[in-house]
């Protein structure tokens, strides 16, 4: 009887030992398969993009805070500038992810694993989930500010020169680009970095915006964004983008009126911030007259194209008037700032 | 003995063969999720929620254009063998250099649904449907741009994230050089190119149709306005132009830089 049942076992061994193998490989098999078909990455992926967006556009996030924030060109306890400056910067980011180093959302820990820009300036970062490598882009979506389609009329005066930009989307930059952003075109770095670039050319602040896929702005844009919107039968244009008086008679300067114009004497009033949003227009864009000298492109009278309306000048001065510009080539000592567009 | 083996090898055979089904939507997902364009590349198909006819047949139905690893834009092509009974195939063909489907009918897919009765595919706004049979492959597209609003206050980035699959393929450099047309607008203001993401830098607006409502554009610094360059656009409801009659010497609808004038240059309004 032993005998008998060994000779069956030893018989069937060898398809016994077939069936095992064969139901371990359909096992592993289907293990496999069941894996590649969770798609639990795309989750993650969400989760992290949250945390990395909030950073991007807040400047930090629960999940990356600022605590240990390390960075050889961002010194956070600096004054000088505001902070608008840190939103939708990619220097700054990367900075953030780097000193954070591993971001935990959660169970899940997500290692970075590579930082770079595109050639319009977005940041890339890469992160591991899982076993792969996903990589996120982030868009500058803090720089720029919609300009109405309608009717205007660029210049000083009246109804001259009218122009429309009806079927024509247009975005233009809310406040000067910095030292920081050219630094990502040219290499160089100029400081202090939260500093309007004010060391180009004309040709290369064309350059410049054409690198990043957008247009040095056009001086009946700027005109159109500053002066408040009016209807189609008379352009009647203010002086200031703050009030509709012609002038503004003022014995001491307050910070308020350094806050819609800032000029010569502001300095002594109120801290000078770099990024901060004052002198703002109708439409939302910042420093509008004062600050800084603006250098644009003028379609019309191609000669005028330096705004003069600083901190170099005093309340009174001519100079603070929306539209009124001299030709930068009679003024090479002037350093001008300048903001990109972009058109639809 | 014999009779056990066979057995065997075709519980392994089917159990193979099921796996490679299952590939199918992690395969195309790890790309599509990517995806920031759907591109219905069959003419002869207005709905493709049931495609039946015609039996037999492969047709291309669509071309999804993603992000992979380096965020460059790629595409794939998928076509459809047409079921006569229940013998309809998918296959999906990677497409790095972006050509035209119907160039890749003999290429090998990447992956494959085989033994299909009833195929049709849905859109909606970010959501593909593949609907296969009785089961259903439903991709989730990040990428898909959301219309634009236009706001005062709205940036011009609508999205502030973008995700990349991370597949890597090696993909030609497909740019438009500088004063190359990147947007085509015909006189009946319908648009027969629209590629301006693949200029380099910039590009602006130029008159070079009768179309009332919209301009063609030209990849380059915005020279508009000096000699010898295109005009600039004063607009049509200001300059009240017939654009009809657009193409005449000092047509009101463009200007030039102060001591120049409008002339029309092969039906490009240009500045002299």
């Amino acid at each position: 009887m032993l005998k008998y049942l060994v000779s069956i076992i030893s018989k069937s061994w060898g398809i016994i030992l077939l069936i095992v193998i064969a139901l371990l490989a359909y096992y592993f098999s289907q293990v496999k398969a069941k894996n590649e078909v969770k798609v639990d990455y795309l989750g993650e992926l969400r989760d992290l993009s949250e945390v990395l967006n909030e950073a991007w556009l807040k400047g930090s996030a629960p999940e990356l805070p600022r605590e240990n924030f390390q960075c050889d060109l961002i010194n956070l306890a600096d004054k000088l500038y505001h902070s608008d400056f840190l939103h939708c910067n990619p220097t700054y980011i990367d900075c953030l992810t780097s000193s954070v180093g591993i971001i935990k959302i959660g169970k899940k820990k997500y290692k970075k694993l590579d930082f770079y820009m595109d050639e319009k300036q977005s940041p890339i970062l890469t992160y591991m989930i899982g076993k792969e490598k996903f990589s996120i882009k982030l868009i500058d979506t803090c720089k720029d500010t919609y300009l109405p389609s309608g009717k205007y009329s660029a210049g000083v005066k009246g109804k001259d020169n009218l122009w429309d930009n009806i079927d024509q989307i247009v975005y233009i930059d809310k406040n000067y680009r910095t030292n920081l952003d050219v630094s990502y075109w040219n290499q160089n770095i100029e400081k202090p970095i939260y500093a309007p670039s004010t060391n180009l050319t004309h040709k290369e602040m064309e350059r410049y915006c054409n690198s990043i896929g957008r247009q040095l702005l056009q001086a009946r844009f700027l005109d159109a964004a500053s002066f408040f919107p009016s209807n189609d039968a008379y352009f009647f244009k203010h002086r200031y983008h703050f009030s509709k008086r012609a002038r503004i008679e003022i014995e001491k300067v307050s910070t308020t009126d350094c806050g819609n114009l800032y000029t010569k004497e502001c300095e002594s009033v109120k801290p000078y911030l770099f990024q901060e949003p004052v002198a703002l227009s109708w439409m939302g864009l910042h420093n509008v007259l004062g600050n800084y000298p603006e250098v644009v492109t003028n379609k019309f009278y191609p000669n005028q194209n330096l705004s003069e309306s600083s901190f170099f000048y005093n309340w009174d001065s001519e100079v603070h008037q929306i539209g009124l510009r001299v030709d930068w080539s009679a003024k090479q000592e002037v350093k001008g700032a300048f903001r990109c567009m972009v058109t639809f | 003995m014999y009779g056990h083996l066979l057995i065997l090898c075709t519980v392994i055979l089917v159990s193979c063969n099921e796996v490679k089904k299952d590939y199918f939507f992690p395969k195309t997902n790890k790309r599509w999720f990517a995806a920031h364009k759907i591109e219905k590349i069959n003419d002869n198909y207005e709905d493709l929620s049931d495609i039946d006819k015609p039996r037999g047949t492969i047709q291309p139905l669509l071309k999804i254009h993603y992000y992979q690893s380096d965020f460059k834009s790629v595409s794939d092509c998928l076509f459809y063998r047409v079921a006569t009974l229940n013998d309809g195939v998918i296959s999906v063909v990677e497409n790095p250099k972006n050509l035209d489907c119907k160039e890749l009918f003999l290429t090998l897919p990447y992956a494959k649904q085989v033994k299909i009765q009833n195929f049709g595919i849905t859109i909606n706004g970010d959501v593909l449907k593949l609907n296969i049979d009785k089961k259903s492959f439903e991709y989730k597209l990040f990428n898909i741009p959301k219309p634009r609003i236009e706001k005062v206050l709205n940036s011009s980035n609508e999205v502030s994230i973008l995700f990349a699959s991370p597949v890597q393929t090696k993909v030609v450099p497909n740019f438009l050089n500088n004063g190359s047309l990147c947007k085509v607008v015909e006189d009946d203001c319908s648009v027969t190119l629209n590629e301006c993401s693949r200029c380099r830098g910039a590009s602006y607006f130029i008159i070079n149709s009768k179309c009332y409502k919209g301009f063609s554009r030209v990849c380059g610094i915005d020279h508009c306005g000096q000699k010898n360059k295109p005009a600039c656009i004063r607009g049509v409801q200001t300059s009240e132009m017939d654009m009809s009659f657009y193409c005449v010497n000092d047509s009101p609808v463009g200007f030039c830089n102060e001591g120049l004038r409008v002339v029309c240059i092969n039906g490009t309004l240009e500045c002299e």
